[in-house]
């Protein structure tokens, strides 16, 4: 019942690296990018609709770094989406 | 690496990344959603606290005296914002000290830091208009409110609420990785429960068949949950990036308000302004409103650019998801400039902070959806009981042998911290009405005696170490306390259950029978529930057949054989 061992890393630093990188690393680049939404569209509305899916995106990208599995992968794609989102940001309050 | 072998791996990831989120936040999660339950009930706590109807007997306060009695205090009135509410009955009333800005403007020649100008945070009595002193203020109607806390962890300093945010972002993990763990199955176990199997799946099938039926309450719950608990997280990154630190820039836009506007003021005239003759105006024009949950906001007190807002926050038994209600007038003159009314859809953003209030509340229907919300609550109770079972009886097989001691450890704790509360919320209900009134800090030995309750009740199952034990003694416990509870609100105010309903106290009467109800069903379960082992039952099964099957064989030349034996293992027992 439980899963299987064998299928599961071992290591406590790659167990503390998907962690934090699934917490923090999710909110940064959910909050990226819905902050470089609310630059682009309109910011109330991208706001309310933020209210909810700010945490789904959270909770998907903590699925979706456990799925990887690799923690330096996630933080990568974080960083990835920060750049971009800022970009977006400063270009459009230029 | 072959797509199987990735399978496997995936269902394995997903399956122990189900079980450590499960056991890390289970106790969280429990205190949340069996406070929660209580909670969704906490205006119905408070009355039957106070055995008061305070939605039919409250009035409108008299505003334009209670302004009057605040200025008669020495306050500085000029320029000033008001926050006044009638709830529970008092009347309260706020403002935050004033600006500097403010005082340059006003030129009454106020100090600073002074009393003059500083906060004013008063309850005055609803009839004779006198000041309450906190004792008087706070002996009364705290129970729902402490329940509600206890729901978000407020008793944990600074980071309870962010912590509860956390629990239900992590909820919400959990239920997709169930999900995931769980899809191809998903239809087939739903149909699955095997009673008569051993424990652990019949724990197992609980688990699985009741979170698929829970799933949507449960996923609505997990969202809404960390929308409240992190709300900080919805607001300061687009004040500091959007709005560039514009606090009423950002209110403005995101969620327009009189309650968080601010009013650029003019000039001093000296005019209060016909306060009472606009409220009274304005809520006539509306249908069934609940004078305690109305508030009112006075912006810029007697400026040329003073304003009037009324707002209805969120109805005890509403029938709309969109629940704002919002009038501003300008006192100058008494110029309607903006209404939202009940049930009308203001802006998306807006009505989006209140669609997620109002389902998180259940507030949008009669108190069957309360009720109906209640008990998927305590459904969900169940599912986090019934998947810390399968965690204790799969760490009971000889594979975990080396962590066995840890193990049972938190598998005892978790238990026993789970079941504690039950009673524990029964005692805390029993303890408002014994701890007499007037007692000083008496709200504060109510809640380290109901925190001493559940500290003792889980260093106790610690110490039993028998799960049915744990549970049938929470069970006993929560049904005695249960059922003292509408005799001590009986003994303690004379409103017994019989009464009452006659005396207009529906509250009382609900909160009473609730509670008899909820006694009798934890005393049954507290004195049947029995203790089943999960090796010992196939084995009984199998000896029991055995019997019959020999006594049909050939009853009369076995039986006195069967028996023959006896005395001897008698003898040697009693050697022994």
């Amino acid at each position: 019942m439980p899963a299987n061992k064998k299928y599961l890393t071992t290591s406590n630093w790659s167990k503390a690296g998907k962690l934090t990188a699934a917490i923090f690393g999710g909110f940064l680049s959910v909050m990226a990018f819905h902050l470089a939404l609310a630059e682009v569209l309109d910011t109330a509305t991208v706001w309310g609709l933020g209210i909810v899916t700010t945490f789904i995106c959270w909770g998907g990208f903590i699925l979706w770094v456990y799925w990887v599995r690799v923690a330096w992968k996630a933080w990568l794609v974080t960083l990835g989406i920060v750049i971009a989102s800022t970009a977006i940001i400063f270009i459009s309050k230029m | 690496m072959n797509t199987q072998t990735k399978k496997n791996r995936d269902h394995n990831t997903f399956f122990n990344a189900h079980t450590v989120t499960g056991i890390v936040i289970s106790i969280g999660l429990y205190v949340i959603f069996l406070c929660g339950a209580f909670s969704l009930f906490m205006r119905n706590i408070d009355n039957w606290e106070m055995n008061a109807n305070l939605e039919k007997g409250s009035t409108l306060t008299d505003y334009e005296r209670v302004l009057d009695t605040v200025e008669g205090m020495g306050y500085d009135m000029h320029g000033r914002d008001f926050y006044i509410a009638n709830q529970k009955g008092p009347t309260y009333i706020f403002s935050a000290p004033l600006t500097d800005t403010m005082m340059v403007k006003s030129s009454l020649g106020i100090l600073p830091d002074s009393i003059a100008s500083g906060n004013i945070s008063l309850e005055l009595d609803a009839s004779t208009f006198t000041k309450l002193e906190h004792e008087e203020e706070h002996q009364h109607a705290e129970l729902g409110d402490f329940i509600y806390g206890l729901h978000y962890f407020r008793p944990i300093p600074v980071v309870g609420q962010y912590l509860s945010g956390l629990v239900a972002l992590f909820f919400f993990f959990a239920i997709m990785t169930g999900l995931i763990i769980h899809w191809k199955k998903i239809l087939k176990n739903l149909f699955t429960f095997r009673l008569k199997s051993s424990l652990k799946n019949l724990w197992a099938d609980a688990h699985t068949a009741l979170g698929v039926i829970g799933l949507p309450f449960q996923l609505m719950y997990a969202i809404t949950g960390a929308v409240f608990g992190l709300t900080i997280l919805l607001f300061l990154p687009y004040a500091v990036v959007t709005f560039e630190m514009d606090r009423d820039a950002m209110m403005a836009k995101v969620y327009p308000s009189i309650a968080l506007a601010s009013f650029e003021p003019k000039g001093y005239t000296g005019e209060q302004g016909e306060i009472n003759a606009l409220v009274n105006k304005n809520l006539s024009s509306v249908k069934e409103v609940h004078w305690n949950d109305f508030q009112v906001f006075i912006k810029n007190y007697k400026d040329e650019e003073a304003h009037l807002g009324i707002v209805y926050f969120g109805p005890p038994s509403g029938e709309s998801l969109m629940a704002s209600f919002e009038s501003t007038y300008r006192l100058k003159d008494g110029a309607l400039l903006n209404q939202v009314n009940y049930g009308e859809f203001s802006t998306f953003s807006k009505s989006m902070v209140e669609f997620v209030h109002q389902i998180h509340f259940g507030n949008y229907g009669s108190y069957l959806v309360k009720i109906a919300y209640f008990l998927a609550a305590l459904l969900t109770c169940f599912m986090i009981i019934s998947g810390l079972m399968i965690w204790i009886k799969v760490r009971e097989k000889k594979a975990f042998e080396k962590d066995r001691k840890i193990n049972q450890r938190i598998g005892r704790f978790s238990i026993g911290a789970c079941m504690g509360l039950f009673p524990g919320l029964a005692l805390l209900f029993i303890l408002t009405k014994l701890i007499p009134i007037g007692l000083t800090d008496r709200f504060a030995i109510i809640t380290y005696l109901f925190g001493l309750f559940w500290l003792v009740y889980t260093a106790y199952a610690m110490y039993v170490k028998d799960y049915t034990k744990i549970t049938k003694h929470a069970f006993f416990l929560a049904g005695v306390f249960g059922l003292i509870v509408p005799i001590a609100n009986g003994l303690q105010s004379g409103v017994w259950l019989w009464r009452s309903i006659d005396e207009g106290l529906i509250d009382s009467f609900f909160i009473d029978t609730a509670w008899l109800g909820m006694g009798l069903i934890s005393l049954y379960l507290g004195v049947t529930l029995k203790s089943q082992n999960q090796k010992s039952r196939p084995i009984e099964i199998r000896e029991t057949k055995k019997e019959e099957y020999l006594k049909k064989k050939s009853k009369p030349v076995f039986e006195p054989k069967l028996r023959a034996p006896q005395p001897v293992l008698n003898i040697k027992s009693a050697d022994k």
